[in-house]
């Protein structure tokens, strides 16, 4: 009785890359949507058929590995703090805005912006944890997740307010350039692969793996794993907890802020842009097991993949529909449902 | 006041939101000594120990280390000053191997006196060195206990909290226990040992405390309470 409110838990915080059992799961339910599209579609079977399976997979592929590392840090940010940040996809509308206005109003190249916005948006997701979110730790789940909603609807007004719903777009002068013999936008089979989508693809695994680096190598990476696997261990070692977790909201804010800038080049930007980005990677995290930022690399690949699938099972419709459709199965079928660790 | 103090309470009260679980509660530990807190379930003996460790601000009252407060300091800052606890739970990273759970406990520490460390706690618990790869959260009740120790150990503590080391254990892996403190304090380590095993506790220790419901009850050496009337009726069941 005398231990009544000593805040003892198993933290779930994965940071090293396992894959998952359920990968099999969704790569047989992304074979089975394929080989329905062949079924209903008179496409399928053409040539102009094949190229767009060929497309829709390597838009997916692409656009799938910036979804994991949005989701990423969104798994970072539960992994350590247990909290569900819903503002994630604000914070990375606001890195887009940065960018835009680094970009188009003082010119420089949007791609350098990844040495300049991330580290602006790890200041302020640092200043917000500190300010806004700490106080309402240990609280109930609830409260975050209102707390980060107002937060996520404060910021979309705020960039509504500054820079109007006018969508904003940055330009790429080498965008249609040719490196070598190898020329833009890349043509495999007829499927058109446009620059900025592979960099954005080739930039996100690499900030997947220096994150990877930083959280299993270096010695503040190490107390944000010791923070993230047990809280009152963690101080007992001599971790100081509460900055960790400052450090950790800053953290994978960054990482959602390098994430938007290597998209902004491909998307119209509006304050609403994040919004997508925010579910897709709430269902990413769910599917990779909360707190595992392995599982929300691969996850994020796979619902890139099952988004633009999608697209060609219902033209026309929601691309989402099936990534629901598969959330949904994964609620059912992960018997340990929301809070369950996935990888093992 | 004696001199030599490591750790002094004076009259410290501490709880939980509304909840007051300690009532001035005062005492010293010398250094080098082992001091033993015994007491019933829910005296405030780990109340105590987790208010030292700071995870607990007391709400009044003076805690001095070597003479400096440390009231408010996070357990964090007190791990940096020596005062590591053994937690009754043990709390340790049962996701991670044995090894990196060690390595985790030299966290304040240089990587050369990490290595030192991790010999000499090598040297105490051999079974840690056997099973380096294997993860905590599968290793038997006893051998976390090791584990909790020795990850303890590696902070290279002045000041050892432990509480309720010997909870949960089988009677040889007790005494086991008990061997490990006395091999503790050999190492110059200053150890303050909440228990409810009082006999044992006692005989191992320098000087005792008796707490109940909060308040210390009695003090004295740790034959003085032994003998003690009061004692062996309500903690030794004689």
């Amino acid at each position: 009785m005398s231990d009544a409110g000593a805040s003892s838990r198993t933290g779930r915080l994965q940071t090293r890359l396992h894959v998952p059992r359920w990968v099999w799961g969704v790569v047989l339910a992304l074979v089975v949507l394929l080989w329905r599209w062949t079924e209903v579609s008179d496409l399928a079977v053409t040539p102009a058929g094949r190229t767009i399976a060929l497309q829709a997979l390597t838009t997916g592929l692409l656009i799938g590995g910036v979804y994991g590392l949005v989701a990423m840090g969104l798994s970072l940010i539960f992994g350590v703090l247990e909290i569900i940040n819903f503002a994630h996809g604000a914070f990375l509308t606001l890195a887009m805005y940065l960018t835009w206005v680094l970009a188009d109003g003082v010119g420089i190249d949007p791609y350098l912006t990844l040495l300049i916005t991330p580290l602006l948006m790890f200041l302020v997701g640092a200043a917000v944890q500190k300010v806004v979110i700490n106080p309402a730790m240990g609280q109930p789940l609830e409260n975050q997740l209102l707390l980060t909603f107002a937060l996520s609807i404060l910021i979309e007004n705020a960039l509504l307010l500054a820079f109007s719903a006018n969508p904003r777009s940055v330009r790429l002068d080498y965008a249609n350039a040719s490196i070598g013999p190898v020329e833009f936008p890349l043509r495999i089979g007829g499927a058109i692969i446009e620059l900025p989508r592979i960099v954005a693809f080739v930039g996100g695994l690499a900030v997947a793996w220096a994150l990877f680096s930083f959280l299993n190598r270096s010695r503040v990476g190490t107390a944000i794993r010791a923070a993230g696997l047990n809280r009152t261990g963690a101080s007992l070692v001599g971790v100081n907890v509460d900055r960790i977790q400052v450090l950790t909201f800053g953290l994978g804010t960054a990482v959602a802020a390098a994430a938007g800038v290597l998209v902004l080049p491909f998307l119209t930007l509006e304050p609403t842009t994040g919004t997508q980005f925010n579910i897709l990677s709430f269902v990413i995290v769910v599917l990779g097991g909360l707190g595992n930022i392995g599982g929300a690399l691969v996850g994020g690949i796979l619902i890139g993949l099952t988004q633009e699938i999608g697209g060609l099972l219902f033209p026309g419709q929601s691309k989402l529909l099936p990534v629901f459709i598969i959330f949904i199965a994964t609620l059912f079928l992960k018997p340990e449902g929301l809070f369950g660790g996935g990888a093992e | 006041m004696r001199r030599n103090n490591l750790l002094v309470l004076d009259q410290v009260n501490a709880g939980y939101g509304g909840l007051q679980v300690l009532h001035e509660v005062s005492l010293e530990v010398e250094a080098g000594e082992v001091v033993a807190l015994v007491g019933a379930n829910g005296a405030g003996k780990t109340t105590t120990l987790r208010t030292i460790a700071g995870l607990l601000v007391p709400s009044a009252g003076r805690i001095e280390l070597e003479g400096e407060s440390v009231v408010g300091l996070g357990p964090h800052d007190l791990v940096r000053r020596g005062v590591v606890m053994v937690a009754e739970d043990r709390e340790l990273f049962g996701a991670l191997t044995v090894y990196e759970n060690l390595v985790m406990g030299a966290f304040t520490r240089s990587a050369d006196e990490r290595g030192e460390s991790l010999d000499q706690v090598h040297e105490l618990f051999p079974i840690l060195e056997e099973r380096a790869q294997q993860k905590a959260e599968t290793m038997s009740g006893g051998q976390q206990q090791m584990l909790a120790i020795g990850r303890a150990l590696m902070a290279r503590p002045r000041l050892l909290l432990m509480d309720e080391p010997s909870m949960g254990l089988a009677p040889k892996l007790v005494a086991d226990v008990f061997a490990t403190i006395d091999r503790i304090r050999s190492t110059g380590i200053t150890v303050l040992l909440v228990e409810q095993n009082a006999k044992r506790t006692l005989e191992t220790a320098d000087r005792g405390y008796v707490i109940e419901s909060g308040e210390i009850h009695l003090s004295g050496t740790g034959d003085e309470l032994l003998a003690s009337d009061d004692v062996r009726r309500a903690y030794l069941g004689l």
